[in-house]
């Protein structure tokens, strides 16, 4: 509903406004802690948006979200340091790289039921995490790489918070208007299809093992792109940056907006890093916290906030539609 | 490499692998009753170890009872779940219970670590850590002790879900829950039973193995992990395929650290598991994988 509703509101050119409208707003970040924030939360978004297409679309629980945003951020930071690339051409090689890895990953986990594909996914994330922590002279180990280079597109050289927002918003938009694409297209609706009852797609005709590979890809593409933004955004790495509790916030945020909806997944990170700036302090029971609050919401709302809102919508409607004198004849 | 290492290596593997079959069959009775493919296994484990700590530490050298008090703990714990989280949620389908226990799983792992602290801690050791001589081999009486309880407590456990009513029951759930309604079977109670059931053995796990892991509050994943590997490995609903798949996990991931660099040896887990995958995905003995038997 919530899709329906932003698809009217800006039907024309909602990218382009939408574009526009975060680059607007901009001044309101007035503070450095402010626009930082939102740069992390425009990163996250991408990031969220391809566990939306895995978790969300295809139904496929991964748990190595996290592990294929540090290959990005990794891959992108060492191209430039070590090689010395720029920046949009290791950009691109940290997400055509993911990618890659993502869909080797969707490749083994058709080998077995899908469920399998978390214990799958969790050898990803130790084998790429014992990588990064134990190879110092290339990545620096568990003390982190240093001095990751900053942004320089042409002659633009994106050294703060500020100007990398600039960079963050569109690449945000892009990754919504493509995530919104693919749930149009016929690719998207079969990866639905196949996480609503998979052998009903299998009837249909479907191919749903390879459209399982293909969200993995699709997903792998994201967490480079948000892993390479969020290198060069801090300037520095470690592995702690991407722990298990990122992949559960990601997963959470879906949760929360509701499976398959890109817009709903958006709106609800903003919420969550809401709450998790206003109760900074307690840090340390953030795991606790955001493990109880998966189970609350599926007890109480499996749906998620797209959900709620369809069916409050819904109910507003039957109300209407009961007390409304059919216009015309008996309608139905 | 000498042979008494080698030896001790593959004992400590096998009793490793005997609490890892554990965990692969309490996950399995949960899996095959209710369809639930429950990621916080091992962290029933883990929360039973922590359990058994404090009634330790309250009434010191009471291993037994701290054991029995951690299982029963453990068990009542995961009906309550089961009741309150995942019950609501069956008729969603599974992924949705399954989403939930990885909350679960989180949710119990980093609770550990509120209450018990993200230390380290040690649990005694109640079969004594003096190594004896058997046949001429240097022998830790633990290792062969875990060795022993968890082939008898599978056998138990087999004879219990093959031969009795009640095990009788649990599968008929597994293969049409509403027929098995129709025929007098408490569905709910069933459910709630297989959470029990699989609380207190893979807290009874968990107990057994934290005085050689030591506690810590990421051990559910060390423990749970294997724990999935062997139930795959062994074909999933195969009691004697877990019981095989842990044990050929257990002596993988103990003589690894001998054999590749030990910094990447949580890499040889792992490493099975896909071999598995590409070579025989539906495990050793695994040859229904949907409505499959139990056991």
């Amino acid at each position: 509903m919530i899709q329906r509703l932003y698809a009217s509101t800006f039907s024309l050119a909602r990218y382009p406004a939408l574009l526009a409208a975060l680059l607007l707003i901009e001044p309101v970040f007035s503070s450095q802690y402010l626009i930082r924030i939102v740069n992390t939360m425009l990163i996250q978004a991408v990031a969220a948006l391809g566990v939306n297409v895995v978790l969300g679309f295809a139904g496929l629980v991964s748990i190595a979200h996290a592990a294929l945003m540090a290959l990005g951020a990794y891959t992108s930071a060492l191209l430039m340091l070590k090689l010395g690339m720029p920046f949009p051409v290791a950009f691109l090689a940290a997400c055509v790289f993911c990618g890659i890895v993502s869909g080797f990953v969707g490749l083994l986990g058709n080998r077995v039921e899908t469920n399998y594909l978390l214990v799958i996914t969790l050898g990803i994330h130790v084998a790429i995490f014992l990588v990064i922590v134990n190879e110092n002279w290339l990545t620096g180990g568990a003390s982190g790489l240093f001095n990751v280079p900053k942004v320089e597109i042409g002659p633009w050289r994106l050294a703060n918070d500020r100007s990398y927002y600039w960079l963050t918003a569109p690449v945000f938009v892009a990754a919504l208007y493509f995530a919104e694409r693919l749930r149009d297209s016929k690719p998207g609706r079969a990866m639905i299809a196949a996480r609503l009852h998979t052998p009903a797609a299998r009837m249909s005709g479907i191919n749903v093992n390879r459209y399982r590979v293909w969200a993995m890809v699709f997903a792998g593409v994201y967490f480079g792109a948000s892993g390479s933004l969020f290198a060069h955004l801090i300037g520095f790495l470690g592995p702690e940056d991407f722990s298990l509790s990122l992949t559960l916030l990601l997963t959470l945020t879906v949760v929360v907006g509701g499976l398959g909806s890109n817009i709903a997944a958006c709106v609800s990170l903003v919420i969550l890093t809401a709450i998790a700036e206003a109760f900074q302090q307690a840090a340390s029971s953030w795991l606790l916290f955001y493990g109880i609050l998966i189970m609350v919401v599926m007890v109480v709302a499996p749906r998620g906030m797209a959900g709620v809102a369809e069916s409050i919508v819904e109910r507003i409607k039957r109300v209407r539609t009961l007390t409304r004198r059919p216009a015309g004849g008996a309608r139905l | 490499m000498n042979s008494t290492i080698l030896v001790q290596t593959i004992l400590s593997g096998l009793a490793a692998g005997g609490l890892y079959a554990l965990v692969a069959i309490s996950f399995g009775i949960v899996y095959r009753t209710t369809r639930v493919f429950n990621f916080a296994q091992g962290d029933f484990g883990a929360l039973g170890a922590y359990v058994a700590l404090s009634v330790l530490a309250a009434l010191p050298g009471h291993y037994w009872l701290a054991l029995v008090i951690g299982c029963l703990a453990v068990g009542t714990f995961a009906a309550a779940i089961e009741f309150v989280a995942i019950r609501p949620l069956y008729r969603l389908g599974e992924l949705y219970t399954f989403i939930t226990t990885i909350g679960l799983s989180f949710a119990i792992q980093s609770g550990i670590q509120q209450i018990w602290g993200p230390f380290v801690r040690v649990m005694p050791n109640p079969f004594g850590d003096q190594a004896i001589k058997v046949l001429g081999l240097r022998v830790v009486p633990d290792k062969i002790w875990i060795f022993s309880i968890a082939i008898l407590l599978t056998g138990v456990l087999f004879v219990f879900l093959a031969k009795t009513k009640y095990g009788t029951a649990m599968r008929a759930c597994a293969q049409d829950s509403r027929v098995a309604n129709l025929l007098g079977i408490r569905v709910g109670r069933m459910f709630s039973g297989a959470f029990f059931l699989s609380g207190v053995v893979g807290a009874f796990a968990g107990i057994l193995i934290a005085p050689i892991t030591y506690l810590q509050p990421t051990m559910g994943l060390q423990l749970g992990v294997p724990g999935y590997i062997a139930a795959l490995l062994g074909g999933l609903g195969s009691m004697p395929g877990a019981l095989i798949g842990g044990f050929i996990l257990g002596i993988v991931q103990a003589v690894s650290v001998l054999v590749i660099d030990p910094r990447y040896s949580p890499v040889a887990t792992y490493v099975v598991f896909v071999v598995v995958l590409l070579v025989r995905a539906r495990g050793l003995f695994g040859e229904e994988t949907v409505q499959g038997r139990l056991v």
